[in-house]
């Protein structure tokens, strides 16, 4: 499923970025594919996703470009 | 001379290790973006002289926005000796992107592990000496704050770029994937959560139906405290220039020729103290922007506004500057550099200086406390929730067409943990911000200002109403007479030189409105006494300050406010909220004031804005920006003189 579908408090597993630029701009930011984060809020059209070293918002538009799975 | 550059992350600590370092003291703050331009920070260690240069935090060394821009053209065009990689020790993995970036630039490296007391809180452990190894960069940890490491840190910067001097530098391990595999097996991280205190405090400040309310009520409370906290350190001030100073530098100089005589009170200390009399203000104001700075809280707006902005065209990121431009429309500008488009910049930029900067307050305050008494602090905040508006709207508008309209709804941005701010940093930064307000105020302004009494008092030696200026602005009058602020010159003339520097509109005013005449009556100068009067005077300015914070709730400028009952005449003399308060003694008089108000919010910024909305944007900009905020002030100062006016 895409991170914009994910719901707050689920830990996903992110497998495949699908845009250049933002894979890069995600990498600097230390998050790579296979990395596991937690989608700790969405509202205000964006998303906060928590890895163990990073806390980002991620607007939805382009979380709708990244693919994860639900970790269970 | 050895030069070193300081390279990492956004909010990594980069400033605050170099003030450790070298005594400076560069701007620091929470939030992605504090250092937008490189510094430059010069001194001796061991007859080795150093240049320390501050370069924005950056993620990657691409053009994708102007701070790595300039931290890409710095390290590969400049001559420097050491790079030192600054790093949060407890966000290792993250900068092993950047890590890897600069190590492909081939220069002798260094790093800093900064953050050392969370990393040593947080029980994280890490095998140094294989981590040097494996990374090939000799480290060392650092404590920005508490200056641990950083002696360690300098020997070891100044050996390394001393060995490194004229031979080629070659790193192996040039691979982030592999580089990061090799952290992965030597860090443990402790069982502790780097975010635990951090989520708890989003989870209310960020909540999905709380977190705009309670940004409104934070920006409400705050203004209450600067208004409430200020005001009686305001009338202070105001009461020592106007009684005290005036009185007895009136007397120094008694029996000089009558020019000199107004030369020096109503052209220096009334005009100067016009504007000193905000120095209070401007303290409180710049300890909020530093709190909000340093906490962390200025990146949580980008997510709380994100909605709002989206709606407009921009991201929730494009209200930082805006935010910034509270403060002063100069690094609001300057701090559009941290936005990735181009055209998204330009129209942040121009929005930003329809933002109340702090050098427009003084003219909003003593207005809203002449003329709306008790609800002036609510007046005020009025005006600044307008200029929002204005700028929001400005934005929806002109992202329709091409020159504004970027791709600018895409937001990535990284919340960094809550810290609680230093005391040291706030007070640092209210000190050098104020000390700049009180440097401007006597040098750039009075400067101004002495023009201005010059063309106030002659040719007819003091009656300003048929000065050079009285007549000239007379002639313009006309013209602004529908804004209602127009039916008197004295407002009218303010507007030019405001255009220098804002706060000459309230030197001005003070200088042609306070009637410092000598008085016919005996006055009794006893120095000691009334020396003594100011300081009792101080200490209950302080008393009932404290007082007033304690009861922020009530959300009025108790101090400041007179009594509608006062008789005005009798007030007018020496003070500069009762002659203000003369100025308009009409019926529409709160109308006519609320109209200046909206003018000078909206009128085009100072001169040192536009120099660097030129600089970032050019003459294309600048040129629209001027003529857009001559025309929409003096529209909407219009509109609503003439509609307020209805119901008066």
């Amino acid at each position: 499923m895409m991170l914009i579908d994910g719901i707050v408090g689920q830990n996903v597993r992110i497998t495949n970025i699908k845009e250049n630029n933002l894979c890069q701009r995600l990498m600097s930011l230390g998050i790579c594919n296979g990395d596991k984060c937690c989608i700790i809020n969405k509202s205000n059209g964006n998303i906060i996703l928590k890895t163990e070293e990073t806390k980002l918002i991620i607007s939805e538009n382009l979380a709708d470009k990244v693919v994860v799975e639900v970790l269970v | 001379m050895i030069k070193i550059a300081f390279v990492g992350n956004p909010n990594v600590g980069k400033t605050a290790l170099i003030n450790q370092i070298s005594n400076a003291k560069l701007k620091i703050g929470n939030w992605p973006g504090v250092t937008i331009e490189k510094k430059e920070v010069y001194f001796k260690v061991e007859d080795e002289d150093i240049i320390l240069v501050d370069l924005p935090g950056i993620y990657n060394l691409t053009s994708n926005t102007q701070e790595e821009k300039i931290a890409y053209d710095f390290l590969t065009n400049e001559d420097i000796d050491l790079i030192i990689n600054v790093v949060d020790s407890t966000s290792l993995e993250k900068s092993m992107y950047l890590t890897t970036v600069l190590k492909k630039l081939n220069k002798p490296m260094i790093m800093a592990l900064n953050y050392s007391d969370d990393f040593e809180k947080l029980d994280y452990k890490l095998d140094l000496e294989t981590f040097q190894k494996e990374l090939e960069i000799d480290t060392v940890f650092t404590n920005g704050k508490k200056g641990t490491g950083v002696d360690e840190l300098i020997k070891k910067s100044i050996e390394t770029a001393k060995n490194c001097k004229n031979k080629k530098i070659e790193y192996k391990k040039i691979n982030y994937e592999e580089n990061r595999k090799i952290l992965k097996n030597i860090l443990q991280r402790g069982k502790n959560n780097k975010f635990y205190l951090t989520d708890k405090i989003d989870k209310i400040l960020l909540n999905k139906f709380f977190g705009g309310i309670l940004f409104a009520m934070i920006i409400y409370v705050m203004f209450v405290i600067i208004f409430d906290g200020s005001a009686p350190f305001v009338d202070w001030v105001d009461g020592f220039f106007g009684d005290f100073i005036t009185k007895y530098v009136g007397r120094v100089i008694e029996g000089v020729p009558d020019w000199l005589y107004s030369f020096v009170i109503d052209g220096i200390i009334t005009g100067v103290g016009s504007v000193l009399t905000f120095v209070p203000l401007m303290f409180f104001i710049y300890f909020f922007m530093a709190i909000l700075e340093e906490s962390g809280y200025m990146a949580r707006v980008a997510f709380i506004l994100n909605k709002v902005m989206t709606k407009v065209g921009l991201s929730g990121k494009a209200f930082i500057p805006m935010l910034i431009g509270f403060g002063c429309t100069v690094p609001a500008i300057y701090s559009t550099r941290t936005l990735e488009d181009e055209k998204t910049r330009r129209l942040t930029a121009l929005i930003s200086t329809f933002m109340s900067c702090g050098a427009r307050l003084p003219v909003y305050s003593l207005l809203a406390v002449a003329f709306f008494s008790k609800n002036a602090a609510l007046v005020v905040v009025s005006i600044y929730i307008i200029g929002v508006f204005m700028a929001l709207l400005m934005a929806f508008i002109l992202k329709r067409f091409n020159y504004f309209k970027g791709n600018n709804e895409e937001l990535i941005i990284e919340l960094p943990p809550y810290r609680v701010p230093t005391f040291k940093s706030v007070w640092g930064s209210m000190v050098q911000k104020t000390g700049m307000y009180v440097k401007k105020a006597t040098t750039v302004i009075l400067g101004i200002l002495l023009v201005i009494w010059f063309f106030s008092y002659f040719p007819n030696n003091g009656d300003t109403e048929n000065s050079y200026l009285g007549r000239g602005a007379k002639i313009v009058q006309p013209l602004f007479e529908p804004t209602g602020f127009g039916n008197k010159w004295e407002p009218v003339a303010s507007i030019l030189p405001s255009i220098i520097a804002k706060e000459t509109v309230v030197g001005f005013l003070g200088q042609v409105l306070i009637t410092n005449e000598e008085e016919e009556e005996e006055i009794e100068y006893n120095f000691v006494e009334d020396l003594k009067e100011q300081l009792v005077g101080l200490k209950d300015a302080t008393i009932d300050s404290l007082k007033s914070l304690i009861n922020v709730g009530k959300f009025q400028i108790d101090t400041l406010t007179m009594s509608d009952e006062e008789t005005l005449d009798e007030d007018a003399g020496g003070s500069i909220i009762p002659a203000i308060r003369n100025l308009w003694n009409d019926d529409l008089g709160k109308v006519r004031a609320y109209s200046f108000m909206l003018y000078v919010l909206l009128v085009v910024p100072c001169a040192v804005a536009m120099g660097a909305l030129k600089q970032e944007f050019g003459w294309k900009l600048l040129t629209f920006q001027v003529g857009l905020l001559l025309i929409l002030p003096y529209i909407v100062s219009i509109v609503f003189f003439n509609i307020a006016r209805l119901f008066v």
